[in-house]
C-alpha cells in the first residue's frame, strides 16, 4: 500500500492490510504531518499528530466517533508486532523487554501489553495489545536556525540540551544538529568535525545493521543500538569525538558517563523530556548534571505551532540561566 | 527369435528387481526424511537459543547444513517468509511444495504444522522448548517407523526380485 507521505509509506508495509489500506487514503497534506500510528487490539485505528489523535475511518477519512473508525483486530496486533519483529521475537528480546521496537528507516514502535515479570524486573511484554508507531522524518536544515544560536565562536556548537515534552520534535533536530556539526556549515562559522551518535534505541540514524539509514553527515559514527552510558564510554575512549549527541538521558550512569565527556572536553548535545529547566532541573538524578555547567546551552522545545518549535534558547552558566540568558 | 526371448526375460527380471528396490528405497525414505527434519531443527534449536539469528537467516543456514530433503522444508520456509508469510503459513507453504519429497504421514506433517505455528514467536527459551518436543516427538516417529520400513523395504525388493524371476520364466 502507497501513502503520499514516503516516510509514512514505509511505516505502511508493516501494519495491517485494512489499517495500511486506509492510511494510505490519507489526503496528502494530512500524511505529511502524521507523527504516529496507534493501533490498539479491539479499538479504531487512530493516528498522532500534532493538533491531536484522531481516529481513522476504512476509508482514509479522520473522525472522531469511534464507531464510524476501523476497528483493529487482536489477531492484527499480533501479526504486526510478528512482521514488525522479522518473525524473530527471540532475536529482539531486550528490545521487547524495554518496550520498543525499531524499524529499518528509524521507526520506534512502542510496545503495550501484558507485560512479564522475572525476578520483579520486566522480562516482556506478551501479548502485545497496542503499537505506537513513531514515523520517524528527517527534515533537512531544520536545525539550521538553532545551530546558529548555538555556535560557540570557535568553529564548534556549545553544550547543548534540549528540553521538551514527548513529540515536540526534540529527535528531529537533534539528528539535524548532528549532520551540521559533521558536515559543517562555513556560513556560520562551523566547521566540520568528528562526532559520534550514541543512538540507544536505533531512532536518530535509523541504523540498519549498524549502518544509518538517515544522514547524520560524513564524519559521523554510530553506536546503534547501544545503551547510552557505555556507549558515551566507548566513544571516549576509541572514536575521539568533537561532539558527542545522544538522546533523552535520564539515568544516573547518563549523567555519569556525560560528567566524564565533559571532563574530557568533549562537547555534548543530548535531548531531555520536560517542560522547562527549572522543572529539569528538580529532579534530584538532573540536578548534579545541570549543576556541574556541562551544558552552556539550553533550548526549551514546544509543539505549537508544530513539532520542533523553539520556544527559548538561554545561555547556562553553572546550570542556571546566565545573566543575560537569552541568547 | 529364440535369442530374443532369454533377453527379453533378463530385461523384465532386471526392471522388475529394480522397482522392487526403488519402491523399499521409498519406504525407507519416510524415516530418513524424519530422521533429516529432526537433525535440522536441532540446528535450528542451537541458531536460535546461542546466536539468536534472525528467524528466515537462522533457516537458511540450517538449509545449507541439513541433510535433504530436510535442507530443501528449510530453504523454502525461509523463502515464504521473506515473502511475508507468517510462520504457521510459511511451513506449510513449504510442506506442501515439497509433499513429494516429503513423504510423511499426516500426524507427522501436523507436528510440523503446530510448531510452525508458534515459531519465532517467543523468546529463546521458549523457542528451544518448542522445538526440543518436536525433534522428540519425530525422533519417536522415526523409530516407530524404521523396522516396520526396514521389513516393508525388504518385502518390497523380494518381491520385485520374485516377480522379475516370475516373469521371466514366463517368457521363456
Amino acid at each position: 500500500m502507497r501513502a503520499a507521505d514516503p516516510r509514512l509509506g514505509a511505516v505502511l508495509a508493516y501494519l495491517p492490510e485494512a489499517a495500511a489500506r486506509a492510511l494510505g487514503r490519507l489526503p496528502p497534506s494530512l500524511a505529511q504531518t502524521v507523527e504516529e500510528v496507534r493501533l490498539r487490539a479491539e479499538r479504531p485505528l487512530a493516528v498522532g499528530l500534532a493538533a491531536g489523535e484522531p481516529l481513522v475511518t476504512a476509508t482514509g477519512q479522520v473522525t472522531q466517533e469511534a464507531e464510524r473508525a476501523l476497528t483493529v483486530s487482536a489477531r492484527e496486533v499480533r501479526d504486526c508486532v510478528e512482521r514488525m519483529a522479522g518473525f524473530s521475537v527471540y532475536a529482539l528480546e531486550e528490545e521487547f523487554r524495554r518496550g520498543f521496537l525499531t524499524l529499518p528507516g528509524g521507526h520506534r514502535v512502542g510496545l503495550g501489553g501484558r507485560t512479564r515479570l522475572a525476578d520483579g524486573r520486566i522480562r516482556t511484554v506478551r501479548p502485545v495489545t497496542s503499537l505506537a508507531v513513531r514515523v520517524a522524518r528527517q527534515v533537512p536544515d531544520v536545525a539550521l536556525p538553532l545551530a546558529a544560536r548555538l555556535t560557540d565562536g570557535r568553529g564548534g556548537l556549545c553544550s547543548t540540551l534540549l528540553v521538551g515534552p514527548p513529540r515536540s520534535g526534540k529527535t528531529t533536530l537533534l539528528r539535524d544538529l548532528a549532520r551540521l556539526a559533521s558536515r559543517g556549515v562555513p556560513s556560520l562559522g562551523l566547521a566540520g568535525a568528528a562526532v559520534v551518535v550514541v543512538d540507544e534505541r536505533s531512532e536518530l540514524g535509523g541504523g540498519l545493521d549498524g549502518v544509518p539509514s538517515l544522514d547524520l553527515g560524513p564524519r559521523t559514527d554510530l553506536l546503534d543500538g547501544c545503551p547510552k552510558a557505555d556507549g558515551l564510554y566507548m566513544a571516549l575512549r576509541s572514536l575521539s569525538p568533537r561532539l558527542l549527541v545522544t538522546d533523552e538521558i535520564g539515568s544516573a550512569a547518563d549523567v555519569a558517563a556525560l560528567t566524564e565527556a565533559a571532563a574530557a572536553g568533549v562537547r555534548v548535545i543530548a535531548t531531555l523530556h520536560g517542560d522547562s529547566l527549572e522543572e529539569a532541573g528538580s529532579r534530584p538524578l538532573l540536578r548534579p548534571l545541570l549543576e556541574s555547567g556541562l551544558f552552556s546551552r539550553w533550548v526549551r522545545l514546544g509543539r505549537r505551532p508544530g513539532p520542533g518549535a523553539v520556544l527559548e534558547v538561554r545561555a547556562l552558566e553553572g546550570g542556571r540561566p546566565a545573566a543575560d540568558g537569552r541568547h | 527369435m529364440t535369442a530374443a526371448r532369454p533377453l527379453l526375460a533378463g530385461l523384465l527380471a532386471l526392471v522388475l528387481g529394480l522397482a522392487g528396490v526403488d519402491l523399499g528405497r521409498r519406504r525407507l525414505g519416510r524415516t530418513e526424511a524424519l530422521e533429516a527434519v529432526a537433525a535440522g531443527l536441532e540446528l535450528l534449536r542451537t541458531e536460535i537459543r546461542y546466536a539468536a539469528l534472525p528467524l528466515p537467516a537462522a533457516l537458511r543456514r540450517v538449509a545449507g547444513m541439513a541433510p535433504s530433503p530436510a535442507s530443501r522444508l528449510f530453504g523454502a520456509t525461509a523463502e515464504a517468509l521473506d515473502r511475508g508469510a507468517a510462520g504457521e503459513d510459511a511451513v506449510a507453504d513449504a510442506m506442501g511444495r515439497l509433499s513429494r519429497d516429503l513423504p510423511l504421514l499426516p500426524r507427522q506433517r501436523l507436528v510440523l504444522a503446530q510448531l510452525g505455528a508458534v515459531l519465532g514467536r517467543s523468546d529463546r527459551d521458549d523457542q528451544a522448548d518448542h522445538l526440543t518436543r518436536a525433534i522428540e516427538h519425530l525422533g519417536r516417529e522415526a523409530a516407530r517407523d524404521r523396522p516396520e520400513a526396514q521389513r516393508q523395504a525388504s518385502l518390497w525388493r523380494t518381491l520385485g526380485l520374485l516377480a522379475g524371476v516370475a516373469a521371466a520364466i514366463l517368457v521363456l
